[in-house]
């Protein structure tokens, strides 16, 4: 079966100057990423700052072409930018953002915006589809004469949602589209993409750095470390027992009330894109890591045994971890 | 306690503009104890504090009362106030990049506070600042002592940020969000480092953060806020045992599992009440799956349940946090 | 910091140039100099051998060239009107020019700023809406209109100042109020926004939790970050401090650069013209290059970070 959405060894390199003066550093935000969604599921990409996801999901749109690699939709390589077909397969496939006030006109009513979608892509964009779909987020048709500023953290993500589901998306691309939600919130929300995927078969690629959302959202799930995927599979296998050191040291990290102490406390800091570690990036932070490491970029391949899914030599076994002394 | 408490808070309410933010806050906190402050944005936890230590601005209509070891600081002349912050009492914030001053070098920043509180200067003052650096796990504090927070990164400056809370050797630490914008990772390094400080000198934090998750790792006791009041308040254990107050009970149900099946989760209908339009009794009743008419009568005082837990709710109870839901109380 | 010389210089000369060609083709579209210059009456030998004299009767580019390749010598040309060096002609008028401007703007640092930092501290009180009522009016009253005002009060009702010329001191000091005056309004203006801005940062939280009395946290954190922004409007108006008192010289007939390029441009003395625009682009272009460097000093952000691991 033809994945929805197949994108094969995306690279995507920036120019950064650091400071007013420095000189231009080539910045590899994505390095090498392959990923499958299937129609109506859900891939969660989930890292720190940093590794790569927001770039991944932009280039998966198409709003960012790649340097390297191509994105297949629906089995066929995306058209050019601009093209007529761009645009037709553009209304198919939709970006949710973290900041829904900043997504959001604040000039327009929420109606206006869900319309706008509707009358770009020729569809009818009257008061009943425009209500229908407020409804289908949970909002009120009485709320489309409201502006954004009217309404609450929530509800304006609602309306974002309502936008983006206007066009009949199969595919909703949704960064970090809880984190800036109060907790209260940020489950109805999930609770809202997940009633509409299986209403209208969506497929969600799901970016986030909370992995609690990423288990509760998700039937994959790739972990990305400085713009390469380092482990994926199902999320109960991935966040129950990580195969990576660094979704070791991840998962350790969730704050959790039945658990106090004996975490996996990574040293340093999240890694600069312009500065990347020899072999494995992860090395340098890395409690398992040999020499091997530093010289190697392991392949993210299917481990022996059980086939996870993870690029790392000693999770592979091809060779014997070292514990350093801490 | 309360004739050890270190700090004693009663009835602190503050109002921006007529509009009430804090809504009548009681607590104490006694030397060396760790309390959470836990509650959605808007609750009032970061303001309890920013009041209590006269850190709000003007506009900011404060009542009520704030001793400090038995001594009254809220609205105490300004020379007293300089002495206890950063002194006695020490605040790190959210954000910490934009919380450092971005034009001098952080060294300058830490001998700051240690000339106001320890009057130390000079080389002396400079090898301190560099001490201080070590014990936050600031690697290269010698040459880092010359950087500009922009050249260091969050969690980082979060530790400096913390090294200027030690400088004045405070008997309190208040943490409001520290860990917040930080990434994962850098979080459990910041929980853990504030963990160790409290082990190594024996001062008392006070955590205030959003997440359930970080104040049961840090803290001993915890108050849960909502609209301006605390609502619950007990050990962190019992909290996440036996809730009591529907709103606490909602948010632990609202967070997604990391263990066992995956099912739609319990989430708090609706949204909390804008401080201009709240509800005339309970805050919480608009949302709350225990609602009955006398909820509205008047907003319910925070009493005990048990011994050493309290709750403001008419209808306390250990009623299961996933408790159906009225369908009129379906996201609106 | 070489490389960021020199661009910096090569984008200055750029401009040079650009305010050279514009000038040139502007005035010489504009208007027949030799027309302007003789007598309307002139014989038309008399015209045509005026024009011969100055070059006119060449092509457009090619006295563009000439002109161009004289600058790069050094040689501004000459007044058509007296046929003295444009450059001497300019700079005799300069010293004047300096005489209102130097002291307006110590006016105006020395009024605006402070009166900005002080309507920022007390928002919302007396200082600051009586301070931001004299900002408005400064700001939106003409400098000619203000001047007028100046000389009706103290020249023709109370007599105490002189209305006009360039006798004594005296003479200098309603043009010095009317100049300093307007620009203080400005700095008022952007001090004040640049201060509240700057005390509503975070960081100005953390000075005062670590005990820092208010008026320390004032002058160390907030004075030295509001300092960023406003360097950039006192650079705009040492930049313009030899053409900033076009009006001003004029309304109070003081013989400085202004007022000559008023008569300048009026009579298409086209040498005069472009020399004084080459100066006062060159000034600009300096005090911009000078505010760039300041940046530096005031905001490390953006050095090159030396301490970086």
């Amino acid at each position: 079966m033809t994945p929805l959405l197949e994108a094969r060894d995306l690279v995507r390199r920036y120019s950064m100057r650091r400071g007013m003066l420095g000189r231009p550093v080539e910045v590899r935000a994505v390095d090498g990423v392959t990923l499958r969604l299937e129609a109506g599921k859900t891939l969660g990409l989930v890292g720190e700052s940093g590794c790569g996801k927001s770039t991944t999901g932009r280039m998966v749109l198409g709003l960012e072409a790649p340097d390297e690699g191509d994105v297949q939709f629906e089995g066929a390589p995306m058209p050019p930018p601009g093209s007529l077909p761009w645009r037709r397969q553009r209304a198919r496939m939709q970006m949710v953002y973290q900041d829904p006030l900043g997504a959001l006109d604040r000039r327009l009513t929420i109606g206006a915006q869900v319309a706008e979608p509707l009358q770009i892509h020729g569809l009818p964009a009257d008061d009943a589809r425009v209500h229908a779909l407020l409804r289908q987020v949970g909002l009120r048709p009485d709320q489309a004469e409201r502006y954004p500023h009217e309404l609450s953290g929530g509800q304006r993500q609602r309306s974002v949602l309502a936008r983006a589901l206007a066009t009949d998306p199969v595919l909703l691309v949704c960064d970090e589209p809880i984190s800036a939600l109060d907790v209260s919130i940020q489950a109805q929300v999930m609770n809202l993409l997940v009633d509409l995927q299986q209403q209208r078969g969506i497929a969600l690629l799901f970016i986030s750095h909370d992995l609690r959302a990423v288990r509760q959202m998700s039937h994959r799930v790739a972990v990305m470390y400085l713009g390469r995927i380092v482990e994926e599979g199902e999320p109960d296998a991935v966040l129950h027992e990580p195969a990576h050191p660094y979704a070791q040291a991840l998962v350790s990290a969730i704050p959790d009330p039945s658990r106090r102490g004996n975490r996996i406390v990574l040293q340093g800091d999240p890694p600069n894109p312009a500065a990347r570690p020899s072999g494995c990036a992860f090395h340098p932070r890395c409690p398992l890591a040999v020499p091997l490491c530093a010289q190697q970029a392991p392949a993210l391949k299917p481990r022996p045994g059980d086939g996870r899914m993870v690029a790392c030599h000693v999770a592979q076994g091809d060779v014997a971890p070292m514990r350093k002394a801490a | 306690m309360a004739g050890a408490a270190l700090v004693e808070i009663r009835d602190l309410a503050v109002a921006f503009d007529g509009t009430p933010a804090l809504r009548g806050v009681s607590l104490s906190i006694g030397k060396g104890e760790s309390l959470g402050l836990v509650g959605e944005s808007g609750c009032g936890k970061s303001v309890t504090w920013l009041a209590a230590l006269g850190l709000l601005p003007r506009k900011a209509r404060v009542t009520g009362s704030v001793q400090l070891a038995g001594q009254e600081i809220l609205h105490a002349p300004p020379a007293t106030l300089d002495r206890v912050r950063g002194g006695r009492v020490a605040m790190i914030f959210q954000d910490p990049a934009s919380s450092l001053n971005p034009v001098h070098r952080i060294g300058r920043q830490i001998t700051e506070a240690l000339q106001l509180h320890r009057g130390l200067s000079g080389a002396a003052a400079r090898e301190e600042a560099r001490r201080l650096l070590e014990q936050v796990g600031m690697p290269d504090a010698l040459r880092r002592l010359d950087a500009y927070p922009h050249e260091l990164s969050g969690g980082q400056n979060q530790r400096v940020m913390i090294a200027i809370a030690l400088a004045g050797q405070p008997e309190l630490l208040v943490a409001d969000e520290p860990t917040t914008a930080l990434d994962v990772t850098i979080q459990a390094q910041i929980l853990t480092l504030l963990a160790e400080i409290r082990r190594d000198t024996g001062m008392a934090l006070v955590l205030i953060s959003h997440d359930l998750g970080v104040i049961a790792e840090t803290c001993e006791r915890v108050c849960v806020m909502y609209a301006g009041r605390i609502v619950e308040e007990t050990r962190t254990e019992r909290l996440f045992a036996a809730p009591s107050h529907p709103y606490a009970q909602g948010l632990m149900a609202a967070l997604p599992p990391i263990h066992g099946p995956r099912r739609p989760l319990a989430a708090i209908p609706g949204s909390v009440p804008e401080p201009w339009a709240m509800p005339p009794g309970c805050a919480f009743a608009p949302r709350c799956p225990r609602h009955v008419a006398a909820c509205d009568a008047a907003p319910p005082p925070l009493v005990a349940v048990t011994p050493g837990h309290c709750a403001a709710c008419i209808r306390p109870g250990a009623a299961s946090a996933r408790a159906p839901l009225s369908p009129e109380l379906l996201p609106a | 910091m070489l490389r960021f010389l020199g661009t910096r210089l090569a984008r200055a000369l750029l401009t040079l140039v650009l305010v050279v060609t514009f000038a040139f083709v502007v005035l010489r579209l504009s208007g027949d100099p030799a027309l302007l210059i003789m007598s309307a009456d002139a014989p038309p030998e008399a015209i045509a051998a005026f024009r011969r004299a100055w070059g006119l009767d060449d092509p457009l580019w090619v006295q563009y060239l000439r002109y161009f390749g004289a600058i790069l010598h050094g040689d501004l040309g000459q007044s058509m009107r007296d046929g003295r060096s444009a450059i001497d002609l300019v700079a005799e008028r300069v010293p004047a020019t300096l005489a209102l401007t130097i002291p307006a703007l110590l006016i105006k640092v020395g009024l605006g700023i402070p009166a900005g930092v002080q309507a920022a501290l007390h928002r919302n009180s007396w200082i600051d809406r009586a301070v931001m009522f004299l900002a408005v009016a400064g700001f939106t009253v003409p400098s000619f209109v203000l001047g007028l005002l100046l000389v009706l009060l103290f020249a023709v009702q109370l007599g105490w100042l002189p209305s006009g010329g360039q006798e004594s001191w005296r003479h200098a000091v309603l043009p010095v109020i009317t100049l300093g005056m307007g620009g203080a309004a400005v700095l008022a203006r952007f001090t004040r926004s640049a201060m509240l801005e700057v005390l509503g940062q975070p960081y100005m939280r953390t000075a005062l939790a670590k005990g820092v009395p208010w008026h320390v946290a004032v002058r160390r954190h907030a004075l030295p970050n509001a300092a960023i922004p406003t360097v950039t409007i006192v650079g705009f108006m040492v930049g313009s401090l030899l053409a900033g008192a076009v009006v001003v010289e004029s309304v109070f007939s003081w013989p400085g650069v202004g007022r000559l390029l008023v008569v300048a441009v009026a009579n298409r003395d086209l040498a005069v013209v472009q020399c004084i625009l080459l100066l006062v682009a060159a000034t600009m272009v300096t005090a911009n290059l000078l505010v760039d460097l300041l940046y530096g000093v005031l905001d490390p952000r953006l050095r090159i970070s030396a301490g970086k691991a």
